[in-house]
Order: structure tokens, then C-alpha cells, then sequence
């Protein structure tokens, strides 16, 4: 039995480094102090939303953006400690060292108002959550689609952003819904 | 869209800087007083003043975990429950914590977060989450639909954030940073402080045989998708975040009697919040709007949470106290604000919005136990 029949699989999406050529050049400009790990997961999602770019586009202030990492813009963090040691500090930089900007960066580059959420957690600890969180909202219509991104780190894969593009079966009929394998792919292994 | 089930909030707690007993601080708040203080920093800022609610020579993530735990074992007391339970979930949240000032404590974004579970004794592995200024709301509110599901029996739910360094120069290289005080609503309004803190609710379905202190009747959130540290001024998806919250509790705007705002006493944030509100209530509908971070500072990623508790006195004791610094309203907002002194009210509805850079708002809808 398939615990996820309520829900359509309508885009997934994998990326692995930094990708601005993905996003158009006023964007870039908006999210160009934006981390790395944030412009990966940000790639992410949009391979995981491109092919439904135009039902998007008309929905995008009902679309709910949940992410979940437990590595956060780390290269960002370090910097901003190393210039307020030296007694300085860059106001962009600072924004970019949040954690939540991992899913604040994903909602400026696909322009996404639904509501958003930002797991500092493992993908295996946290997508469980992050669904259930996410299903509440698209089932009770403060959404009309959910993408759900992880991002994790790993000695054989490097770093790895994943991203599902949820909407309610009813939304797209005949379409595959969400399975266990997927679930198992964006969890993203024990990390 | 689809109305939600209420949850009961059967306890409370905060650590704040003008104390950590929830009667004695409500009290301090309708005095007028604030925690804002001198704090003595090496290099140059816009302002001294901030609202430590700890000694900031300590470690930081020593005293996040330390401030996290003692307030969730409070607020669970306070609901007769122990963070031992192995029906008790946590789910806390800080903004940027100690990341940015210890380096050991980002190499795990959850870490932190193991520790406080560990110190508590807490059974299941808690959920963290970090939102920026909407931390501790959406703590609460990832919390409420665990309950409203049935995942959770029993959750605690709220944010922390401590003092830091990188924090007190990165506000003043904002420029978000107040050069004189924090007053937001005013004429005046030249710029945030910042505080430390921490409050936790305890969230438990509404048919459980414990005494509740108010309910939350509705949650939700928008995102800006904006820019990374301005917000949308155009107050839309504020505005998105409020209707959202009023939907999932069954609520008209016009059954809200009070508002906390996020009044960090910016000038990009009163704009916002002003049209944000002018989208939402009408001029019959007229609900009370107070702020407390004159009072408090802004406390990051735990001002959602300690917000939400001043909601629930603000209901509770049917008082709203006055907004710290406002002696001249800017005219954009239209609706009645405490200016100088505590006011009346008979609200059975109350709401506190957060707003956090990455474009977080958060809508949280509380209503009177009975």
C-alpha cells in the first residue's frame, strides 16, 4: 500500500554545485551574496519545477517551499565571524549566513510567496516532518503545491541538493503519485 | 479553504531580559519598563544599548542550550508535564544562535539542538528549525499541525537566540541598528536593538484532560521572495500570512481584537506592517496593535515565541501594555495603538506576526481558554 496516494509527483530535480546560468540575470543579481549550499538547493528546485514552470507561474503566491538541511551556508558563517573579528561586517554577507536563507534564497529565485518553513535538521530526521507539515497545508488549501527540498553532504557524493514538486491528486489526475522511492531519494540515506 | 481544529496551550514560559517569571515580566511590561541596557562591546556601533538576559562574557551556545532547556522544563512544568515524557516532542528553533560566533556549533545546524534534549532528558529527538525572526512562531506552528494530526500527543514549542558580537556589528553595518531608541509606530522610528531570550508553549490537543491557557486557533506563513534582507514593503505577503492564519482558525478580521506586531522599529518594517494591516482589517474593525521589543529588544529568532506568550497575557488579563517610546503615532497606521500607557481590553482574539529576513512572516491565532 502506497501511504502517499494523495499526493502527485510532478517534477524532481538533483543538483550538485552552484548553477547561476539557471536563473535569470535580475535574480542572480538579488541572491548574488547568497552561499553556495543556497544557490545549489535553489538549482534544485528549479530542475524540480521546470516542466511545469507555466501552472507555476500562475500559482507561485500559493506555493510552499519546505527545506531541510543540517549543513547550513557555512562558508558564509565562517566569513562573517572571521571580518567581526576583525571588527567589520558585511550587512549582504550577514543575511546570507541565516540558515533560513536556504529556503529564503529558493523562494526569491522561483518567486514562490506560499508558505515556507526551513528544517535544520538531517533529510531522514527532517522530510518526515516537513511532509506532514507540507500535506496539512495543500489539504487544507493554503497551498496548491509543495516543493519539498533536502541537501546533505556525503564522502562518496559530495554535496547533494534533491527536490520533489508535490501538488494534491486532484490537481493533476492520472499523474504518478509519490512512492517510497522517491521518499527514500529525497531523505537522502542515514547521512 | 479548509478551517483547521483549535489546540490549547496548557503552558508557558519566557526568559527574558527583564526576568523569567511569566506574572512578574507580564507586570514589568504593563509598567513600561525594558530590559535595554548598556552593554560595554570592543569596537565601535551605532547604539551600546541591548537586552541581555544572560551573562554574554559566556560561551554562546553554552547559553543558548542553558536558556533553551531550563525555559522548555518550565513551560512543561507549568503544564505538569516533564521533558522526560516519552510522549513530549520538541520542536525549537533559533535564528542564527551561536553559528556565527562559535565555529564548532555550525558544523551541525542541529547539534544544538541534541544538546538541549540531552540536558532535559528528553526522550524523543527533537525537530529544529530556524526561520530567521519567525523561528520561534514557526516553532509553534510546525508544533500545532503535529498535534491537530495526532503525530504528537504533546509538544513544546518556541524559539532562542542569544547576544552575540556578529550580530551587534552586522545591525549596525545594516544600518538596521537604532543610533537613539527603539520605537516603533513613531514619527521617530530610527532603527531596531537587539536582545536575547527565549519562551516555549506547551501544545497539546484540546480534548486532553489539562487546563488550558489559551488556544491557538489558527497558523500560518508567506514568504516574501523579495530579497535577502529587505522584506516586500508592499505588505502582500504579510498580509498573505495573516488572511492565511484568519482562514485556518475560521476567522474573520473582524474578530481580532489585539495584534502583536513585529515592531522592531525599523522604518522598512513599520511600512510593511502598516500595509500589511491596511490590506487585512478595515476601519470598523479596528483590533489594538502593541509591540514589545522596546521592552525586550529584539530578540531574533525567539521574539515569535515570546510574542505569542504576550498575546496570551494580553488575553489573559484582558491589558495591553503600552508600546515603549510611542508618543507620536506615524499616521499610516490607522488602527489603535497603547501610546503611554496600559489600555483595556475585552479582545477573545488575538494574533502576533513575525517577520524574518529570507522573507519569513508568520501569523499565529490565539483565543481565550474559555
Amino acid at each position: 500500500m502506497n501511504d502517499h496516494e494523495d499526493l502527485i509527483l510532478a517534477g524532481c530535480g538533483e543538483a550538485d554545485r552552484h548553477e547561476p546560468e539557471l536563473f535569470d540575470t535580475h535574480i542572480r543579481a538579488v541572491i548574488r551574496y547568497a552561499d553556495p549550499v543556497a544557490w545549489t538547493i535553489a538549482a534544485a528546485i528549479a530542475r524540480a519545477t521546470e516542466t511545469n514552470r507555466g501552472l507555476l507561474d500562475a500559482w507561485r503566491h500559493d506555493v510552499a517551499v519546505v527545506v531541510v538541511s543540517d549543513h547550513g551556508p557555512t562558508a558564509t558563517m565562517a566569513q562573517v565571524h572571521t571580518n567581526a573579528d576583525a571588527g567589520f561586517s558585511s550587512p549582504l554577507r550577514y543575511a546570507a549566513a541565516s540558515p533560513g536563507s536556504l529556503a529564503g534564497v529558493a523562494c526569491i529565485a522561483s518567486g514562490f510567496r506560499g508558505p515556507t518553513l526551513n528544517f535544520a535538521m538531517r533529510p531522514c530526521d527532517g522530510i518526515p516532518v516537513g511532509l506532514l507539515v507540507g500535506r496539512a497545508w495543500l489539504h487544507r488549501g493554503m497551498a496548491r503545491a509543495l516543493v519539498l527540498a533536502s541537501f546533505a553532504v556525503s564522502k562518496d557524493r559530495g554535496c547533494c541538493a534533491r527536490s520533489l514538486l508535490l501538488v494534491p491528486n486532484a490537481a493533476l489526475p492520472g499523474h504518478a503519485t509519490l512512492d517510497a522511492r522517491a521518499m527514500e531519494w529525497i531523505t537522502q540515506g542515514a547521512q | 479553504m479548509v478551517t483547521a481544529i483549535p489546540v490549547a496551550v496548557t503552558g508557558a514560559a519566557w526568559h527574558t531580559a527583564l526576568g523569567d517569571d511569566l506574572e512578574d515580566v507580564w507586570q514589568a511590561l504593563l509598567e513600561g519598563r525594558s530590559g535595554l541596557r548598556t552593554v560595554p562591546f570592543p569596537g565601535r556601533l551605532r547604539n551600546m544599548l541591548a537586552a541581555p538576559a544572560t551573562d554574554v562574557s559566556r560561551p554562546p551556545e553554552a547559553r543558548l542550550i542553558e536558556m533553551a532547556a531550563a525555559t522548555l522544563s518550565r513551560a512543561l512544568e507549568a503544564a505538569g508535564r516533564t521533558p522526560s515524557d516519552p510522549g513530549v516532542q520538541l520542536v525549537i528553533a533559533t535564528s542564527l544562535g551561536a553559528y556565527l560566533d562559535d565555529a564548532t556549533s555550525r558544523a551541525s545546524l542541529s547539534a544544538w539542538g541534541d544538546a538541549v534534549a540531552a540536558t532535559v532528558g528528553a526522550v524523543t529527538k527533537p525537530i529544529v528549525i530556524s526561520t530567521a525572526c519567525s523561528s520561534g512562531a514557526d516553532a509553534i506552528m510546525v508544533a500545532t499541525e503535529l498535534v491537530r494530526s495526532g503525530a504528537s500527543g504533546c509538544c513544546v514549542a518556541g524559539g532562542v537566540d542569544v547576544l552575540t558580537p556578529s550580530k551587534r556589528l552586522a545591525h549596525t553595518a545594516l544600518g538596521t541598528m537604532s543610533p537613539t531608541r527603539l520605537r516603533p509606530f513613531d514619527i521617530r522610528h530610527d532603527g531596531t536593538l537587539l536582545g536575547e531570550g527565549s519562551a516555549f508553549l506547551v501544545i497539546e490537543p484540546i480534548t486532553s484532560n489539562r487546563q488550558a491557557v489559551a488556544k491557538l486557533l489558527g497558523a500560518a506563513s508567506a514568504n516574501d521572495a523579495t530579497g535577502m534582507a529587505g522584506a516586500d514593503v508592499t505588505g502582500l505577503s504579510a498580509a498573505y500570512a495573516l488572511k492565511r492564519s484568519f482562514l485556518d482558525a475560521g476567522l474573520a478580521p473582524s474578530e481580532v481584537g489585539l495584534v502583536n506586531a513585529h515592531g522592531s522599529g525599523t522604518l522598512m518594517n513599520d511600512t510593511t506592517e502598516c500595509q500589511a494591516f491596511n490590506r487585512v482589517f478595515t476601519a470598523s474593525d479596528r483590533p489594538i496593535v502593541f509591540a514589545t521589543k522596546p521592552n525586550f529588544g529584539h530578540t531574533l529568532g525567539a521574539t515569535g515565541a515570546i510574542e505569542a506568550i504576550a498575546v496570551i497575557m494580553a488575553l489573559r488579563t484582558g491589558t495591553v501594555p503600552p508600546i515603549g517610546g510611542l508618543e507620536q503615532p506615524i499616521p499610516e497606521l490607522m488602527l489603535r495603538m497603547p501610546v503611554g500607557a496600559r489600555i483595556d481590553s475585552d479582545a477573545r482574539v488575538g494574533v502576533s506576526l513575525t517577520l524574518g529576513f529570507g522573507g519569513f512572516d508568520t501569523s499565529l491565532v490565539f483565543g481565550t481558554a474559555s
